[in-house]
């Protein structure tokens, strides 16, 4: 049943989506084994399990963390009669996000046992979550359709949402590390600088790195 | 009791039953905090057909204690940085924070109302001191609200590092995002006072050019159409379409000057208000010693992100 919920979702109409809670149990399991993938390749078990937790974990918080802007931007815009479909849009495309991450996740350790090169393995985590973005952002533009068919202000809605979810989710990843695990730093369910560092400095540091 | 004193009060239990009589319709109960926050939002209070008539019936006393929560709402997520910090005094910082958010608006309003009621009359618009303040008032509860929604945000980031210019770079990137939304509930307001109704519902069938400019088919001489009463020479449909455009050009001129004078106080304010994070280096204080400007500080913060 599962699956043919996931083929719906994945495969057919808007007025095939699944249901709320079934949309809700297909990301949050392929979130799951996508997260026990990542961890499993450091093959230590407690990593897996960690990750497994860690990895659904970052989808809901995020969400939750940017829902209360979303909701007032949308009524602010005049789209708050839409705001159950902009919702189920926004739920069915994170379930694809899921599926699309667990489905992955037998070719990443597949892909990941085969190298040693730390930096070939993050290349190919950023590939896993850019393809699994991709799938979500189809069938998010396929559910979006209509409604901004209906009211062009659902685009730039759509627009805040996504910008804010990246912005916010890049920076839970960050304190949600690890992962995957890293030679030195023993098995650990967060680093002890989880709340301490900012990605986005980081990332402005090996930027600047680069330049000198 | 006097007989004068068991007149009077005969008298105002007598007007009391004629104006329970004449009242058909039971009161209208009044609404909750989020009912009138969520008619806010929706642009309940500034309709087209309510602003036609020039008046904005809003409960100001409701809004303000709503603004008051959502402005604290804010400050206490600004706050976190100091209590996730580790800051000696995080809950008087965090308190400081919770009033002045809500006391950066009042005092902004305050200083830049009275030129940006100026301007709004040289420009016309057909508000009232009293309803051009509740038209800003509506705005301030949308800022705060987008504020307040962002709050969650920025209290996660306070929570997950530890660096003050980013921090700082954020709060200012907050309340820019607040300031957009609410200037568009502004700016969607001033064109729909600027263009009445009328013009309104007749400017979308606008006559085809080519039936303007075929002195033929114009409605003056076309046998088949009778003669607009107007003394102007073109179409309802054209002058409505005019009279809208000029409304909306109106309300663009309008709302620039509102942004520069609300904008450029605001910012000075908020400086001058400062600390709202608390920094990690320096004890608590109230305010800070007055130097320099807000424009300053932001490019020397995005310097420090690079040069820390």
């Amino acid at each position: 049943m599962i699956f043919a919920a996931a083929e719906n979702l994945l495969r057919g109409e808007i007025t095939a989506t699944p249901r709320p809670r079934t949309c809700v149990l297909l990301g949050a399991s392929g979130c799951a084994l996508a997260g026990l993938a990542l961890g499993a390749s450091s093959g230590e078990w407690r990593l897996a399990v960690y990750a497994a937790i860690k990895v659904p974990l970052l989808i809901v918080l995020t969400a939750a963390l940017c829902l209360p802007s979303f909701y007032v931007v949308n009524t602010v815009l005049g789209l708050r009669d839409d705001f159950a479909l902009a919702c189920r849009s926004l739920l069915a495309a994170q379930a694809t996000l899921g599926v699309m991450l667990g489905a992955l996740a037998p070719m990443l350790i597949f892909l990941s046992l085969g190298t040693n090169d730390p930096y070939a393995v993050t290349l190919l985590d950023a590939l896993q979550f850019g393809a699994a973005t991709w799938a979500a952002q189809q069938v998010l533009a396929r559910h979006y359709r209509p409604l901004i068919l209906h009211n062009p202000r659902h685009r730039l809605a759509l627009r805040g949402w996504l910008v804010l979810f990246a912005f916010t989710g890049m920076q839970l990843a960050w304190v949600l590390r690890p992962f995957r695990g890293t030679e030195g730093f023993g098995v650990q369910f967060l680093r002890a600088e989880a709340f301490q560092q900012n990605a986005y400095i980081v990332l402005l540091e090996h930027f600047a790195r680069l330049w000198r | 009791m006097s007989k004068a004193v068991r007149h009077h009060l005969a008298l105002r239990c007598k007007a009391g039953i004629v104006f329970a009589m004449s009242a058909n319709t039971p009161p209208e109960p009044r609404p909750s905090m989020l009912g009138m926050l969520d008619r806010v939002l929706r642009g309940g209070f500034t309709q087209r057909e309510v602003l036609a008539g020039g008046r904005i019936e809003v409960p100001v006393a409701g809004l303000v204690r709503l603004s008051l929560l959502l402005g604290a709402g804010y400050g206490i997520s600004l706050g976190c940085y100091s209590l996730f910090g580790g800051a000696p005094q995080a809950w008087l910082q965090m308190l400081a924070s919770a009033l002045k958010v809500p006391l950066l608006f009042l005092l902004t309003l305050v200083v830049s109302f009275p030129s940006l009621y100026v301007f709004a009359a040289l420009q016309r618009l057909p508000l009232d001191f009293r309803n051009t303040l509740k038209l800003m008032l509506l705005a301030i509860v949308v800022h705060l609200t987008v504020i307040a929604s962002l709050g969650p945000v920025f209290a996660f980031f306070a929570a997950s590092t530890t660096s003050y210019p980013f921090l700082l770079l954020l709060n200012v990137a907050v309340f820019a995002i607040g300031g957009l939304l609410g200037l568009m509930v502004l700016r969607r307001a001033t064109r729909d006072i600027f263009t009445p109704p009328s013009a309104a519902k007749t400017t979308a069938p606008v006559a085809p050019p080519a039936a303007v400019a075929n002195p033929e088919t114009t409605p003056e001489t076309s046998p088949e159409t009778p003669a607009t009463p107007a003394a102007t020479p073109w179409p309802a449909t054209v002058t409505a379409a005019r009279t809208s455009h000029q409304g909306a050009e109106q309300a663009r001129r309008l709302m620039g000057v509102w942004c520069c004078v609300y904008g450029v106080v605001g910012a000075q304010m908020g400086w001058l208000l400062r600390p709202f994070l608390g920094s990690p280096d320096a004890p608590f204080e109230w305010f800070r010693q007055r130097d320099g400007n807000f424009l300053v500080a932001v490019l020397s913060t995005i310097g420090k992100l690079f040069h820390p």
